[in-house]
């Protein structure tokens, strides 16, 4: 006799109304998202164009939330016939469906806005190409529980043996909290951000927007600035403006790092279980990663010498992907220890990975070679911007030993390490990337030589995974070539899988 | 280097002996047909022929007899870029070649700039063989291999005959863990 519960999915039905919050509160986000800088650029404008800020807000919020009306109307999901089946989309209306025995996940998560209204969104993991993902975007929790259990238990029914076999370890769902991301940590990660990067970033957006700013106000910057008496006497000659400039900028800079830091990084959570690594972290919106164990293709860890002053590192466990989504497959964990980095390592590797009892050098002649080059080119530059542009000559006479330099340090970073299952490989000059992968888990192998290396027993190795490329220059060419071959045996000899 | 990279006896990987860079381990690599010398030919050729013709197409719009110096020593640039373009074809192509081995593929590639590359048969993706209209004139095909490392990982060997080129791909296929897509 069939239980009640047997039909609770059979017929197509609604989400939790909530729903109609969180689409809305989704579609204003990406709203913003895209256009908020042409809100900051009008919010310099003269005052008639704040009405119309007004307005559009308005339009923007009413249109949300109709939409959202709409669309929770449209979405309905239910069980029959061994599929799972969701309706939804307003203009572009779609049906998907999905066959019970493909599924291979089924979680659940919450942002801010989930957490309030008290209710989940419910994630459905597929196996194949193509949509890899359904959700339904708010569910009451019990519902949602008795939706899980109900698809895990129908996929049951469908699979072979092995398959369940799989699904009970991926079903185990005991994690074990391995690293939490403190406060502090979060303020020092976002004080020694890639300050440069973002410095560029806003130096790009001042410039870009100043111009327009003058525009409107029918007057300079530094005439606007110098109105008050206080200013024009910090600001009484030229080199102090942009000294000024240049401070404000700097300031400017280390509160955008620590904002973006703080939205990505905010209680960023690591849990290992029998699945594997999973990370959760961000403050509005809660980003989840996750890597099953044998998926994991390199094992890196960066630091820069602000975050070295800090003790702090970032993890990134590289999986298998495709090239272009390489980047955001990689899960990361910014602000562990060192001792999280040796802890996730044995996760991963085991005892393999702990004594590195060979290595080979890069051999010297790249550190002058790369200097010369980089040298050369930056006198030209330099030179080039002093000819036509009336740049400062100053400009080459620090800039040219400063590129020689940090090639030398370039060279100075460089350390590979091997022993018979993997290579760990350091490299980089401000942010330093070590990387450990394992032999048996190449794609190819490629050997190069400029002519330069033929006429000096020289080559470059190329080792490819399928995360990603990592290339070791000027090693010795008997050296290259036994690693070159080494690595083939190891890829060739077994069946193991190496995903 | 210690012993663990010494590789086992037992690991049958056949070779043989062949002149190679004496430091890197031997293999032997087949060279590509010659015809292919031809449509490398032809292929720089054309190439040379479409930048002379924008070049004499700049000089005529901007013709300036001052300037008669600049553009011969420009044309003589051209042709002597063109003219070593071709030699590095030569040079080039009896360095090119592929080596089939019980576990893996390599080809060998390149005169002044040198490249070695080997894909396990085991961690091949798929393969497809290609010919464009060129290389269908002169009878000649491609074999693209392609890997999960992404585009600089896979490995392509042009200037095959099409039969050898289809037996090539079924020897792969059979030693490779290729199955059915879903």
């Amino acid at each position: 006799m069939k239980r009640s519960e047997d039909f609770e999915f059979q017929e197509p039905r609604y989400q939790s109304r909530a729903a109609i919050l969180i689409m809305a509160y989704e579609y204003i986000r990406n709203f913003i998202g895209q256009f908020w800088f042409l809100f900051l650029i009008l919010l310099f404008n003269a005052d008639f164009w704040k009405y119309i800020i007004g307005l559009v807000a308005l339009l923007v919020l009413a249109g949300s939330g109709v939409f959202s009306i709409l669309a929770f109307r449209r979405f309905t999901f239910y069980i029959r016939d061994g599929s799972f089946i969701v309706n939804k989309g307003i203009f572009r209306k779609s049906r998907k469906n999905v066959s019970l025995g493909r599924i291979q996940a089924v979680h659940t998560e919450q942002n801010i806005l989930h957490r309030i209204l008290g209710v989940l969104e419910l994630k459905v993991d597929t196996a194949g190409t193509g949509e890899k993902e359904f959700s339904i975007p708010a569910l009451e929790p019990r519902l949602a529980d008795r939706l899980r259990t109900k698809l895990l238990r129908e996929r049951a029914m469908q699979s072979t043996p092995g398959e369940q076999e799989a699904h009970h370890r991926d079903e185990d769902r005991t994690e074990d909290k391995i690293f939490a991301l403190r406060l502090i940590d979060l303020v020092k990660i976002g004080l020694s951000q890639n300050h440069f990067r973002t410095f560029g970033l806003i130096m790009a957006f001042l410039i870009g927007t100043s111009n327009r700013v003058e525009e409107f106000f029918n007057t300079s910057v530094y005439d606007y600035l110098t109105r008050s008496s206080f200013w024009k006497s910090v600001m009484s000659t030229s080199l102090s403006f942009y000294l000024f400039l240049f401070i404000g900028a700097v300031l400017l800079t280390l509160v955008v790092s620590i904002v973006l830091a703080l939205f990505r990084y905010y209680g960023l959570t690591t849990w290992k279980s029998a699945r594997g690594i999973r990370i959760e972290s961000g403050l509005l919106n809660r980003r989840v990663q996750a890597a099953p164990i044998r998926k994991v293709q390199i094992y890196s860890w960066i630091v820069n010498p602000l975050r070295k002053l800090f003790g702090l590192f970032t993890i990134v466990i590289s999986q298998a992907s495709s090239e272009e989504s390489s980047r955001s497959q990689a899960l990361s964990i910014a602000g562990a220890r060192a001792s999280h980095i040796e802890m996730i390592k044995d996760l991963i590797y085991g005892r393999i990975a702990s004594d590195w009892p060979e290595q080979v050098d890069v051999d010297f002649s790249m550190a002058w070679r790369y200097a010369l080059f980089f040298g050369l080119l930056t006198a030209l530059i330099t030179f080039l911007l002093y000819y036509f542009l009336s740049w400062t000559l100053w400009l080459m006479v620090i800039a040219v030993p400063a590129v020689v330099l940090l090639n030398f340090w370039y060279y100075y970073n460089w350390d590979i390490r091997f022993n018979a299952d993997c290579v760990t490989v350091s490299r980089g000059v401000f942010n330093v990337r070590t990387s450990v992968l394992e032999w048996y888990k190449l794609q190819s192998v490629e050997i190069s030589q400029t002519p330069y290396m033929s006429r000096n027993g020289l080559a470059n190795l190329s080792l490819y995974t399928a995360s990603g490329e990592i290339s070791l220059p000027y090693l010795n060419v008997d050296d290259a070539g036994r690693l070159y071959h080494y690595a083939l045996y190891r890829t060739e000899e077994g069946n193991r899988s190496w995903m | 280097m210690s012993d663990f990279t010494s590789i086992p006896d037992s690991f049958f990987n056949p070779t043989v002996s062949a002149e190679d860079l004496p430091q890197m381990d031997a293999m032997l690599f087949r060279p590509l047909e010659t015809a292919y010398k031809q449509f490398l030919y032809v292929r720089t050729l054309i190439f040379w022929a479409l930048v002379f013709m924008g070049w004499i197409f700049f000089l005529l719009f901007t013709w300036n007899w001052s300037t008669l110096w600049l553009s011969v020593g420009g044309s003589g640039l051209w042709l002597s870029l063109a003219a070593f373009s071709l030699y590095a074809v030569h040079r080039g192509f009896e360095r090119k070649g592929y080596a089939l081995r019980e576990r893996d593929i390599s080809y060998r590639s390149g005169w002044l700039f040198k490249h070695w590359i080997s894909i396990p048969y085991n961690r091949i993706q798929h393969c497809e063989l290609r010919q464009g209209v060129i290389e269908s004139s002169l009878d000649l095909m491609s074999l693209n291999i392609y890997t999960a490392g992404g585009s600089s990982s896979d490995l392509t060997i042009p200037g095959l005959k099409p039969d050898i080129a289809s037996r090539i791909r079924d020897y792969i296929i059979k030693k490779s863990p290729l199955d059915e897509e879903e």
